[in-house]
């Protein structure tokens, strides 16, 4: 399965939204579940899953879905 | 010069004050802008020319929904300085939840980033007619209620807990003099000001003429830092689960800032022991108070953490001037001239609450020989997500809804993978016997999203084959919550 597909079955347990509610564009505060502690949440839930910690510049500088599975395949591949 | 609170006439009397002594000096600043005492004693006062423009007679309840900004509270101080009943709620609630506070508190209009509303959502006047709106400040009397701040009761129910121009003054009186502000504080608010912990600090750094930054919440994190370093961040009010993404997820940032932050309040939940170690290793020079006090009896004790030993971390400190502790049967009761007026068209609420001048707060605790409040439990049946309220009936009724649910029981419980921190949990009888539970849990959770606040869907499933039940019916939750660790 690739990383993309890894990622949006994640955000969707996560957060506990639709697929449909979730693309590319979207970031931390744009829909009501991706709230600050829904965010800790899915981050913690990735970094489970893929096995590495964000470091703090990845963390501060993420702001949305493409940017967050940009640095996951960084940190992966 | 300061203002001297307790000869207040009214509630807000100090913006008036603070135009005339400190015109110039900017009261707070949002995302968007920043405004003068001047002009927010003057927006206030335009707020209340709107509203009386527009017909609505004093005592009627103005539902003003904003968010984190300067509109927000012009609005809140111009209802109030119009004799109108502040209704502060959050700006994100679904439109189901909206309407149930506009028919609990009988609200004449709802005010919206985009208009004035009426009950039934017509528009009665666009917000950019304040600047021509005329100047009124006409408040009401001491002991008429200012504002009605809405709480998630033992029921499941919202409860309007109202608090009079006297509540709001004795309970600011506690928190300006035990923090000792000066009016040279610079405070980041990161909280919603829709309740009454974050709105308590704006108004106390307003009282002393002081300085806060409005954030709208910690989605934008690096924004939430800029501020820090741009507002020159002094003191902020803040909750267990910022601290612990303060110490832990965000350790790097937060050291970054940590030099010029003096004060930390905490409220809302009690802070963990090891969480306050670890603040203070972080920042070995923070002033670190905590207070407890529900909306109903705000900022009733305080303590600094940062001067106890360690063996007091767990209290919640010690009565404030003027307030009274006792418990009863092991429950916590408060008196004193902060005590909210009742709740809002709830009289058998208010009267099982408020008996003799004692609130009954439903918190378990105890007090030790030196005075000091320990909070060790609920007596009722609440759980508390970082602040916000959550009963576990109006989460159960709302997915029973939901075709995949049979039965349901929901409690709060300690996640560890969240922080250490209260989460909503739910064991659920499913109605299909071969469900894979991840992909239940997800659909349960999608459903909730639809129907409940955020915060408020279950973040643990799992799927039982019966509800723990006592021979009358009722839910055994200490056994749930077993099921569910």
């Amino acid at each position: 399965m690739s990383i993309e597909k890894i990622f949006y079955r994640i955000i969707v347990s996560s957060l506990g939204v639709e697929r449909d509610q979730i693309n590319e564009e979207t970031g931390p505060g744009d829909i009501p579940q991706w709230d600050s502690l829904g965010h800790q949440g899915l981050l913690t839930a990735l970094e489970k899953e893929f096995g590495f910690v964000f470091t703090i510049d990845e963390v501060l500088d993420m702001e949305t879905v493409e940017e967050l599975i940009e640095i996951i395949e960084r940190h992966v591949t | 010069m300061s203002f001297n609170l307790l000869k207040s006439n009214y509630f807000g009397e100090y913006l008036g004050f603070h135009a005339e002594n400190i015109p110039d000096k900017i009261a707070l600043t949002d995302i968007n802008g920043q405004i003068t005492y001047r002009e927010l004693y003057n927006k206030s006062r335009r707020v209340a020319g709107l509203l009386n423009h527009a017909g609505i007679s004093k005592g009627e309840r103005i539902i003003i929904a904003l968010g984190n900004t300067i509109e927000q509270m012009y609005f809140h101080y111009g209802a109030i300085l119009g004799g109108y009943i502040s209704v502060p709620l959050s700006s994100g609630l679904s439109k189901t939840r909206l309407q149930s506070y506009i028919d609990d508190s009988g609200a004449a209009c709802i005010v919206k980033k985009e208009a004035i509303y009426d009950r039934s959502h017509k528009i009665i006047a666009e917000l950019d007619i304040l600047e021509s709106s005329e100047y009124i400040c006409s408040p009401r009397k001491l002991d008429d209620v200012a504002t009605i701040m809405y709480t998630t009761g033992s029921t499941g129910n919202q409860k309007g807990v109202m608090l009079s121009h006297n509540n709001l003054i004795a309970a600011l009186d506690h928190i300006i003099s035990y923090i000792g502000y000066s009016g040279n504080e610079r405070e980041l608010v990161i909280l919603p000001i829709s309740h009454s912990f974050a709105l308590g600090h704006v108004y106390s750094n307003n009282i002393m003429g002081g300085y806060v930054h409005l954030e709208n919440g910690m989605n934008k994190m690096k924004r939430v830092f800029n501020a820090f370093y741009k507002y020159q961040i002094t003191g902020m009010p803040s909750t267990p689960s910022m601290v612990n993404l303060f110490t832990e997820r965000y350790l790097e940032a937060f050291k970054g800032v940590a030099d010029k932050l003096n004060y930390m309040v905490v409220n809302t939940a009690p802070l963990p022991p090891e969480s306050t170690v670890k603040l203070l290793s972080v920042i070995p020079k923070l002033r670190l108070m905590i207070y407890y006090g529900l909306t109903e009896a705000s900022r009733s004790t305080f303590i600094t953490l940062s001067d106890e030993d360690i063996v007091n971390y767990k209290s919640v400190g010690k009565a404030s001037k003027g307030v009274k502790l006792k418990i009863i049967d092991g429950e916590v009761c408060i008196s004193g001239k902060h005590l909210f007026n009742g709740y809002w068209n709830k009289e058998d609420e208010t009267k099982s609450t408020l008996i003799n001048g004692w609130m009954h707060t439903g918190d378990l605790g105890f007090i030790d020989s030196s005075g000091y409040l320990t909070i060790t439990g609920r007596l009722k049946e609440q759980i508390n997500i970082d602040g916000l309220k959550v009963t576990p009936q109006e989460v159960e009724s709302a997915l029973l809804k939901c075709k995949l649910v049979k039965d349901i029981a929901v409690v709060g419980v300690i996640d560890p993978l969240n922080n250490k921190h209260e989460v909503v949990a739910a064991l659920i009888v499913s109605n299909n016997n071969k469900t894979d539970e991840a992909e239940f849990a997800r659909k349960v959770r999608a459903h909730g999203g639809e129907v409940l606040e955020p915060y408020m869907v279950p973040e643990i499933i799992k799927i039982t084959e019966r509800i723990p039940r006592s021979e009358s019916g009722k839910v055994l939750r200490k056994e749930v919550e077993k099921l569910l660790c």
